[in-house]
């Protein structure tokens, strides 16, 4: 299966081209439509890929350059990662046809795709993948081409500040996490994610006593100090309390398609990398792993963080006036609710927090292109100026209002549903102190929403040109707000559920995750022996 | 009890905790704003509209807002240090607690 770690190096390959094409071609509409003909790309590959796992009904390895897991990097790719993935690709076709819009002929526009395609490279890269240190490349490549984004205005003080804010973090993050995968290395042998998940879990070791042959080192010891350092890091990628900074300051300063890609999409990618270690690789909810014992321990940090985060994000959005800031911390107040979901390590809990990822990312991706209309539109991003611009073009106050409806939790939209399954999970779990804090966090936020829904939808007309109403009506800004909108109306259970479950059994019960690392390796033994003639 | 009816309550109460944060913040409150003026102008007083929330709020909540603001939400590197700092140690120390009560070392 070799499209898996095709997208990445594609994505890649065309971001580090885009630049050298412009030293020859220099009309920027040229750079719009390569972006989009490879974000297509991108998207159709992933949902090849998630086609083909949902058939064969289990994880696929992809050895890079033929190398067996553990010696050589792995792409492993179950449920859960292929679905997330798609999901992403899908969204920022999106995006970059909102781009289009935003940006038009702006001269920064072949730089801006390099850095947007490396950014959906990384992402991708970090579902794929089933190597702890291909994570930490993936994470680089990922916050490098971020750092870059939210420094696209280079002119602005307050771009260049949150860069350097988010980048100055960033690395410290990135380092600890580099750390973390040192020590890893150090007490298991291997860096590969299957096979550390087998080591962690007795009962594998007994199957498959071979991979003893790569392990080494005091393996207990040494998870509380990796465990430790990568949650530190994946809640700062994710923006959770207290490692959530950055993000207010970042988020805003960045090109609205940016803002979207960061706050939708971004933000995931620590989700995942929390849920990835704590789930599949050491199986802390695993009562077969021999870190169950962390269990609650973990339950007890995730929730404490993710009450927190949502609590504190959600007080924070009614005193904010710029609108792209009140968004940023609405961001925090669900990545810390998609925390609480999987801190209970049930799977109603893991199925909530991946659904609430889902409707999340359309949600926000949609309220940041639709309000960023609107900034555009009032030439400013203070709440209170902002015009009306749903009585000029109404798809953008629908919008508005869908996506934070949603974001809110009514129904009959994706977030109410994904919210819903939050509440199942923490009634089933009997933690009626989750509940509370949901129920209070949504509470508040429907005020914050509110502020910028109120301008958008019954403040003053915008006052423009001809030629400005015009470009407020293009084709383009349809083609990209529709399919969002028509996807947060859709994302209900009787769509999502069978993919939802899917995802959440393969993240609970990392069987088959770890048995096709393993198998892997036999494989690429049995090649070498048949080639060899026996 | 079933989910439709479960629906329905988790989403009247979560309008009715939003009208209820919202409704002494919009009775109580009154905004004085002051312009910048050279020599008397007259202050203005005005009635909330729900855009000015973020003005009510503030004024309402005080202590909650300056406590958030001077000591959290600061925008200063060594405040943020302060706090994430502390996290990653109470992480590290937990974790190992964790290991060493559950006979892991």
């Amino acid at each position: 299966m070799h499209t898996a770690g095709v997208i990445p190096a594609f994505l890649v390959a065309i971001a580090f081209s885009l630049p050298l094409v412009y030293i020859k071609v220099k009309n920027v509409r040229v750079f719009h439509g390569v972006a989009i003909a490879a974000a297509i790309s991108a998207f159709t590959l992933s949902l090849y890929v998630q086609h083909y796992i949902l058939s064969q009904g289990a994880p696929i390895v992809y050895r890079m350059g033929g190398w067996p897991p553990p010696l050589g990097i792995v792409y492993e790719v179950d449920a859960l990662s292929a679905l997330l993935a798609t999901y992403t690709a899908f969204t920022i076709v999106f995006i970059v046809a909102y781009s289009y819009w935003y940006l038009g002929d702006d001269p920064g526009v072949p730089y801006y795709y390099s850095l947007l395609l490396g950014v959906e490279a990384g992402l991708l890269g970090i579902y794929y993948t089933g190597d702890i240190f291909n994570l930490f490349v993936m994470l680089e490549v990922l916050s490098i081409t971020c750092y870059g984004l939210v420094a696209y205005y280079r002119n602005s003080r307050e771009a260049v500040e949150a860069s350097f804010k988010y980048a100055f973090f960033g690395t410290i993050a990135g380092l600890l996490y580099f750390i973390a995968a040192v020590i890893t290395y150090s007490s298991f042998g291997n860096l590969t994610m299957g096979f550390v998940a087998a080591y962690s879990r007795p009962l594998f070791r007994y199957f498959y006593q071979f991979i003893d042959l790569f392990t080494w080192g005091n393996i207990t010891g040494a998870v509380a100090a990796v465990a430790a350092l990568s949650l530190w890091t994946f809640t700062f990628k994710a923006g959770v309390f207290p490692n959530h900074f950055w993000l207010p300051d970042a988020h805003p300063a960045a090109p609205t398609p940016i803002s979207a890609v960061l706050s939708g999409l971004v933000v995931n990618a620590g989700a995942y990398a929390s849920i990835r270690f704590l789930y599949t690789i050491f199986g802390v909810y695993d009562p077969l792993s021999i870190f169950y014992q962390l269990s609650q321990y973990f339950s007890i940090v995730l929730s404490v963080i993710g009450a927190i985060s949502a609590v504190f994000a959600s007080i924070m959005m009614l005193i904010q006036r710029d609108a792209k800031r009140l968004i940023a911390y609405s961001t925090i107040m669900h990545l810390g609710l998609i925390f609480t979901g999987f801190s209970l390590g049930t799977l109603t809990g893991v199925k909530a927090s991946v659904y609430h990822i889902l409707t999340h990312a359309a949600g926000k991706a949609l309220l940041f292109m639709s309000t960023g209309v609107a900034i555009e539109a009032s030439r400013t991003r203070s709440i209170a100026d902002l015009k009306a611009i749903g009585r000029l073009n109404p798809l953008v106050g629908v919008s508005v209002a869908i996506s934070c409806f949603s974001l809110v939790g009514l129904p009959p939209l994706g977030g109410f549903f994904s919210k819903f399954t939050l509440y199942q999970a923490f009634i089933e779990a009997g933690r009626f102190d989750l509940v509370a804090i949901l129920l209070f966090s949504s509470g508040i936020a429907l005020l914050g929403y509110f502020k910028i829904i109120q301008p958008v939808l019954f403040g003053f007309p915008p006052s423009l040109n001809t030629s400005d109403i015009g470009r407020f009506r293009r084709t383009s800004l349809w083609a990209s707000l529709l399919p969002l909108l028509i996807v947060l109306v859709a994302l209900n259970p009787l769509v999502v559920e069978a993919l939802l479950r899917e995802a959440a059994e393969s993240t609970l019960l990392a069987d088959k995750y770890i048995s096709q690392a393993v198998k892997s390796f036999i494989d690429y033994v049995r090649e070498v022996q048949l080639s060899s003639g026996g | 009890m079933d989910a439709l009816t479960l629906i329905g309550i988790l989403t009247a109460v979560s309008i009715a905790v939003s009208v209820v944060i919202w409704l002494p913040v919009a009775l109580k409150a009154k905004v004085r704003r002051t312009e910048m003026y050279l020599s008397g102008e007259p202050q203005v007083n005005f009635n909330l509209g729900i855009t000015e929330v973020s003005w009510a709020v503030r004024r309402v909540f005080e202590k909650l807002y300056s406590v958030v603001l001077n000591y959290v939400q600061t925008g200063v590197f060594n405040d943020w240090f302060a706090i994430s700092l502390p996290y990653l140690l109470i992480l590290l120390a937990l974790l190992t607690v964790a290991i060493i009560v559950g006979g892991g070392v």
